[in-house]
């Protein structure tokens, strides 16, 4: 079972070891919806306080991969994982595992926007209150607001519909929303695929501030905006099996920097580059 | 495929080659004018050194452009690195050969030596050698030998000790001393150009390996990457 495990110093967040602590550990993950494969045994290590990328062309696997992390895969009725996915220790997929708990420690936000046809103030609420979260309700939502750098926005203003925000202010409310809950990781599944530049780069400091409290893991098709962000970057490619099917699979695994500067595999390259082939 | 960015990417490297050959003529023309002692070669290579700025700047403003609107990445960004050096260890070139054409003037009419002006000569074509390696090795990411040019600079060096106990030992007339002078100063002017050859083949190792890496370093001489 070949890991893709590199050695890396970022100076923080280390084991005693000296290498960084891993938060998920996916060894041989394969992702089937129905007899199709889209991702095709991926070994990866997502460390704990750090920004991970997940790029690759469309239908590489990569939005697949994300959903796997918090086992939203499990609400497709065809999709199967095989393989095995440890999140800080414990298998993910294993038996006694409470989806919803799952959900609400690895937090995920959408391409969209999609906030409750509520008020600002419920729509961060509301997971607190389903969880049971209510005690000092008013200070955890403006905490939220505060980290997800939306409540000077809003603060004069939360009772108003969210649905009345920009788009920019509708995707860091759905932050704030996810990170209400106090979860350990955030997902970001294309986060500011959406939005104007302007957004797009409240959306990136606010990641880099998050980081200081969070795992972060985000799936972009922006490479700029995984150059910028990410501390680890993932390159998932589209692998054509002698059967002609089109499955995902893991090809390089570095720092950021050494992908955008100097990739190992030829494909990343042509990846980044801009260049097939 | 991104072909806009490609080709430019194309257009500055062969810029770059461009510089190159024009350089090489510089030099060679710096050797035939101390050759021949001729003053009219002379202005001409003054001269001359403005086609080369042309290409120097046309590169370095091509750069810049690019590196906003393509943001090369990876293999293309250090080859985009790699011209910016290059480009400047040219221009360096370019500057030394106008320097030696300048010295040639500044000599003028004073007593020669042959066997200096022969050695000079060794030195400038091994100089040339050096470079056109170095462009060529540039061109077909060839690193293979990376280190050939240090040990073709190697002699260049030792040249440049040993002239400058032969122009000491020329003797004691005033017109002399001031040719011998004039002289020591071609035979730096010579021996820097090796050194630039060297740094264009550190930027081809750069290309290609990913790393940079010095050949060898001014206090260290014997210094060489594992």
């Amino acid at each position: 079972m070949e890991v893709i495990k590199t050695k890396i110093d970022l100076g923080r967040e280390r084991l005693p070891t000296g290498e960084q602590e891993a938060v998920f550990e996916a060894r041989d993950v394969s992702v089937y919806y129905g007899d199709q494969r889209a991702i095709d045994k991926v070994n990866i290590d997502i460390y704990r306080r750090l920004i991970t990328a997940i790029i690759g062309p469309s239908g590489c696997g990569k939005s697949t991969f994300i959903r796997t992390l918090n086992r939203m895969t499990d609400l497709v009725p065809s999709a199967r994982l095989t393989g095995e996915l440890r999140y800080r220790g414990i298998d993910l997929y294993g038996p006694g595992v409470d989806a919803v708990e799952v959900r609400r420690r690895i937090g995920m936000v959408f391409q969209k926007p999609n906030p409750f046809p509520k008020s600002i103030y419920d729509n961060v609420a509301y997971g607190l209150r389903i969880l049971g979260m209510k005690k000092d309700l008013d200070e955890r939502v403006e905490k939220a607001l505060h980290s997800a750098a939306l409540w000077d926005e809003v603060k004069d203003r939360l009772k108003d519909s969210a649905l009345g925000l920009s788009g920019g202010q509708q995707q860091r409310l759905c932050i704030a929303r996810a990170i209400a809950v106090e979860p350990e990781v955030i997902l970001l599944d294309e986060p500011a695929s959406a939005l104007d530049p302007i957004a797009t780069s409240a959306i990136e400091d606010l990641m880099h501030d998050l980081k200081r409290d969070y795992t972060i893991v985000i799936v972009t098709h922006n490479m700029q905006q995984a150059a910028r962000v990410a501390d680890m970057t993932a390159f998932f490619g589209l692998n054509v099996t002698p059967e002609g099917s089109r499955e995902g699979i893991l090809v390089e695994y570095d720092k950021t920097e050494k992908i955008f500067t100097n990739p190992s595999d030829k494909r990343t390259e042509g990846y980044v580059t801009g260049r097939f082939g | 495929m991104r072909e806009l960015y490609a080709t430019e990417l194309e257009e500055l490297e062969n810029l770059l080659q461009e510089e190159g050959k024009l350089v090489d003529r510089a030099i060679r023309g710096a050797l035939n004018a101390l050759a021949r002692d001729d003053l009219e070669l002379v202005g001409e290579l003054i001269a001359f050194d403005d086609e080369v700025d042309r290409r120097y700047l046309a590169i370095e403003q091509g750069i810049p452009s690019l590196l906003a609107r393509q943001t090369p990445v990876a293999g293309d960004l250090r080859l985009v690195l790699a011209i910016l050096y290059v480009n400047l260890h040219l221009e360096r070139i370019a500057d030394y050969c106008v320097t030696i054409a300048k010295l040639v003037k500044l000599a003028q009419g004073l007593p020669r030596d042959a066997g200096v002006l022969e050695a000079l000569e060794e030195m400038g074509e091994r100089c040339r050698e050096m470079l056109s390696t170095g462009l060529e090795d540039f061109h077909n990411r060839d690193v293979r030998n990376p280190e050939a040019l240090v040990d073709m600079d190697k002699p260049i060096d030792r040249a440049n000790r040993k002239l400058i106990a032969r122009l000491i030992a020329l003797g004691p007339d005033e017109s002399q001393r001031e040719w011998a002078m004039r002289m020591m100063l071609v035979s730096r002017c010579l021996e820097r150009i090796g050194d630039h050859a060297v740094d264009i083949g550190e930027q081809t190792a750069y290309l290609v390996r990913g790393r940079f890496e010095e050949f060898t370093d001014a206090s260290h001489e014997t210094s060489r990457p594992a």
